[in-house]
């Protein structure tokens, strides 16, 4: 008895002395050392999304007097680009993108203004989009994800081999998709979807693998796409691609109230969600004149034969909405009441 | 036990790669000709790499079939090998546990999730389990060649093939 009781008091000596060893210097260090959060995205490091989100990460810095830093991981460098959704919903990484090219199952139900052929360009997407904000907050948040903004890609065309004016003109393509909906889009059209990664698209323009590929027109110079393809079709197959800028609601819980002041002030300074839906509308129009002078040959298809198009994809849509349940409806109502179809 | 097993699984991997060589035939075959290139060979050929990887991960070190650089080891006592031995074996079997943990919890994450392919929309826990699968039997062949070395004689480096 006396053993344990001399055991006790030594031992209790020994865990103070060792705690307090730890203690003390990690509080010490727990105020200096800034609140780190991970921000993973797919965008190359000099496309706009990644030039927009670093501006607001230096003015999180600078509004939370350095107690706050925010490290954007570029080009998939933290998480490849399908995990990045789930990364977010686990709290794996704190705050980024939920980006509608990876809508394939968790959260899908928020993409219905991001179907093929949905809407017709930047500013309707935009449009249709606030007024679905409300929505998309709702649908996030039974995630666990913190809408702070709604952010955007550029609309998405088709380059091809052969000029694609018509309907018609899409029979019997070989085209490349990147999605379950875009595969629906391009069988409705009368296509061959085939599967080809972003990084395989020049290859396989090049040795006319596929006779067409739907991607954005921002692509055509930096991937040379212009090399192997004569023409950029404006169909818009898709008006926008949105890209919802989320934060985990457990991180965001977590962070004192100044520093969440701090990052809702950096978003509004930086005037983030304008700067990115501005950024697509200059990139795509760049992106058009650019095609051009590179030797491309641009072409429009008529409004009819785009409407024509929408009809034709619309059964892709009721595809997805088997997928998507009440939510899924509920989402598409919204977003066709908005867009006034 | 765990020697079968290796060796179905490898069995798996090879038939997996014979089934990719003809898959994507059939593919090359369907869109060249008859331009109907079909579009499930690229997401089902991705899944059996996986099977082709990690199934005949067991086999492979059974088989003393993976890299090894013996550039130091050569030059060491055989005493100091066998130590040196059961320390890298202890150190790959700690190494592949977490890894084992980590997939595992992906691919619970994934069928938690409903998570699908992009294309195809298959389900993506099933090629996902493969991984922890293959690497528990690595690890179980990697155990079972570590208790090996515990048992021979301090100077004696355990048989690098087995089976």
């Amino acid at each position: 008895m006396k053993t344990v009781r001399w055991l006790s008091g030594r031992s209790v000596v020994t865990a103070l002395v060792v705690s307090g060893a730890m203690v003390t210097p990690a509080l010490v260090g727990a105020q200096a050392k800034p609140v780190v959060w991970n921000l993973p995205h797919v965008a190359a490091p000099t496309y706009y999304h990644t030039l927009n989100y670093t501006a607001f990460a230096n003015k999180v810095k600078e509004k939370s007097g350095g107690r706050m830093e925010i490290r954007i991981h570029p080009a998939s460098s933290l998480y490849p680009s399908h995990e990045l959704i789930p990364a977010l919903v686990d709290g794996r990484a704190e705050i980024g993108p939920v980006v509608s090219g990876y809508l394939t199952d968790i959260l899908l139900e928020i993409g219905p203004l991001d179907l093929p052929f949905m809407t017709g360009g930047l500013d309707e997407h935009r449009k249709a989009a606030n007024q679905l904000r409300p929505f998309f907050t709702e649908m996030l948040a039974k995630r666990g994800l913190k809408l702070l903004a709604i952010n955007t890609w550029p609309t998405q065309q088709l380059f091809s081999l052969q000029p694609i004016r018509t309907v018609a003109d899409w029979k019997g393509k070989k085209i490349r998709v990147y999605g379950a909906d875009s595969a629906n889009t391009a069988r409705a059209l009368g296509a061959a979807p085939v599967s080809i990664g972003f990084g395989e698209v020049y290859t396989a323009l090049e040795k006319k693998t596929v006779d067409g590929a739907m991607t954005s027109a921002t692509n055509a110079e930096p991937m040379k796409f212009f090399e192997v393809s004569k023409f950029i079709n404006y169909w818009y197959l898709a008006g926008a691609g949105s890209e919802w800028f989320v934060a985990n609601q457990k991180a965001w819980d977590a962070l004192p109230k100044d520093l969440q002041q701090a990052v809702t002030d950096a978003l509004r300074e930086t005037r983030l969600e304008d700067k990115e839906w501005e950024d697509a509308a200059a990139w795509d129009a760049r992106a058009r004149q650019r095609c051009a002078e590179l030797g491309m040959t641009v072409i429009d298809p008529s409004k009819e034969e785009i409407e024509k198009a929408r009809k034709l994809a619309r059964s892709g849509w009721d595809i997805w909405l088997t997928r998507t349940g009440a939510d899924g409806k509920r989402g598409m109502d919204l977003a066709l009441k908005a867009l006034g179809r | 036990m765990i020697g079968r097993l290796a060796g179905v699984a490898a069995l798996l991997a090879g038939f997996a790669t014979l089934a990719i060589v003809l898959l994507i035939s059939f593919d090359v075959t369907m869109r060249y000709f008859f331009d109907r290139p079909q579009i499930f060979v690229d997401e089902v050929a991705s899944f059996l790499e996986v099977l082709i990887v990690f199934g005949g991960a067991a086999y492979t070190f059974r088989a003393g079939g993976h890299v090894r650089v013996d550039l130091v080891t050569s030059l060491l006592s055989p005493a100091r090998r066998a130590w040196l031995r059961v320390f890298t074996l202890a150190l790959g079997v700690v190494f592949l546990t977490v890894v084992i943990w980590v997939t595992t919890q992906s691919t619970l994450t994934a069928w938690r999730y409903g998570r699908v392919s992009a294309v195809m929309l298959y389900p993506l826990w099933w090629p996902m389990l493969v991984i922890p699968a293959g690497l528990a039997l690595f690890a179980l062949a990697m155990l079972a060649r570590l208790a090996r070395q515990v048992r021979a004689r301090r100077d004696e480096v355990a048989p690098e093939i087995e089976g």
